[in-house]
C-alpha cells in the first residue's frame, strides 16, 4: 500500500501566503482571520491552501473547487478524493495521502517542556511503566513517541479524542519498533493497524497510523526531505 | 484567592505553555485553540499547570470551561470557592 507524505513550512514569504489564501473557502478564510497573531493567520492560510493544492493534484480539480466534508467526529474528508490526514507543529505541516481508500492518521510534534502530570493522566498504565524506566532526554523522546503514536491512531480511527487515550497501549522506548501492544477498545484492533515512526529531526518526531490490515506500507516523501531542516 | 489573582495565575500559566503569546494580547473571549493557536498538547499542559498551581483538578468534561480567559476565571473561582 502506497502512502504519500508531504511536508511544508508554514511561514513562506507573504506573496506565497496570499497565493495560497486565494484557494480558501469562505469558512476557512473566516477561520484564519480569527487568529490573534499574524503568524497564526499566515500559518493557517498556508496549511489549508497548500493542502488544497496537493489534494487537487490527485483529483484534477482546481484547489479552490474542493469541497471538504466532516465525518461524525469532525475530521475533514474529501468526498470522491483520496484519503488524507494533516498535522502541523513547530512551523511545519505534514500530510499523509493514500490514493486508495484506507483509514489513516498522522501526527507530528516538536519536543517541548511537558508537565509529567500529562503522562500520568493520559497514558495507559503499561505506557507509564515503560516511560518511568526512561530518564532525561530518553524520557522526553519516549513521551513524544507515545503521544504521536496515540494521536495518529485516534486520528486514523476517525473518532479523535472521543476515544479514551488510556484504552490502548503503544510502544514508546526509543529504538523499539512502533506498534500497538494491546487495545481495550473495539475501534482499534492491533493486528489491523500499522504504526510507523517518523524520525523527522532530533527534536521533532511524528507517527503515521494506517489501517492496512497487514498489507506492507510503502512511504513516499513527495515534498520536503527527512530530516526536516530548521525544525 | 480573588478573581484578579486567578486571572493572573491563568495568564501566567497560559503564556508559559505558549511562549509566543503575550499576556497583553489575550482578549477576554479569545478561544485558546481557535484564536490563540494552542494545540491539544498545550491544552493538556495548561490543565496540568493549573492543577499544580491552584490545586484544581479539571476533568475532561470541563475543558470547555477554561477555553477563554473570561470563562476560566469564572470556572476556577467557582471551583476554588
Amino acid at each position: 500500500m502506497d502512502i504519500d507524505l508531504w511536508f511544508w513550512r508554514l511561514d513562506p514569504p507573504a506573496p506565497r501566503v496570499a497565493e495560497l489564501a486565494a484557494h480558501l473557502a469562505p469558512d476557512e478564510a473566516a477561520r484564519a482571520a480569527r487568529f490573534v497573531r499574524p503568524e497564526g493567520r499566515a500559518a493557517y492560510r498556508t496549511g489549508r491552501g497548500r493542502l488544497r493544492e496537493i489534494l487537487a493534484s490527485y483529483t484534477g480539480d482546481a484547489p479552490a473547487a474542493l469541497r471538504f466534508a466532516q465525518n461524525a467526529w469532525g475530521r475533514p474528508e474529501l468526498p470522491g478524493g483520496p484519503a488524507f490526514n494533516l498535522s502541523h507543529a513547530a512551523g511545519w505541516a505534514a500530510l499523509a495521502v493514500s490514493p486508495t481508500p484506507v483509514a489513516l492518521g498522522i501526527d507530528i510534534e516538536g519536543q517541548r517542556n511537558i508537565e509529567p502530570a500529562v503522562a500520568e493522566r493520559f497514558f495507559s498504565t503499561a505506557e507509564r511503566q515503560e516511560l518511568d524506566r526512561l530518564r532525561g532526554p530518553d524520557w522526553a523522546a519516549g513521551f513524544f513517541r507515545c503521544w504521536t503514536r496515540k494521536e495518529a491512531l485516534i486520528k486514523g480511527s476517525g473518532e479523535g479524542l472521543s476515544l479514551p487515550l488510556h484504552g490502548f497501549d503503544v510502544t514508546l522506548t526509543p529504538g523499539a519498533p512502533a506498534r500497538i501492544v494491546a487495545s481495550r477498545i473495539p475501534q482499534l484492533v492491533p493486528r489491523n493497524w500499522s504504526l510507523l515512526h517518523l524520525d523527522l529531526h532530533p527534536t521533532f518526531v511524528g507517527a503515521l497510523a494506517v489501517e492496512a490490515r497487514g498489507t506492507p506500507i510503502n512511504m513516499h516523501v513527495r515534498e520536503g526531505r527527512i530530516p526536516l531542516a530548521d525544525a | 484567592m480573588t478573581p484578579a489573582d486567578i486571572r493572573t495565575a491563568y495568564l501566567e500559566e497560559l503564556t508559559a505553555v505558549a511562549p509566543d503569546i503575550e499576556a497583553a494580547d489575550v482578549g477576554e473571549d479569545d478561544h485558546i485553540q481557535d484564536d490563540l493557536e494552542l494545540d491539544s498538547m498545550d491544552v493538556l499542559n495548561l490543565v496540568a499547570a493549573l492543577h499544580k498551581r491552584l490545586g484544581v483538578d479539571i476533568p475532561e468534561d470541563d475543558y470547555p470551561r477554561i477555553e477563554t480567559l473570561a470563562k476560566a476565571v469564572d470556572y476556577l473561582a467557582e471551583r476554588l470557592g
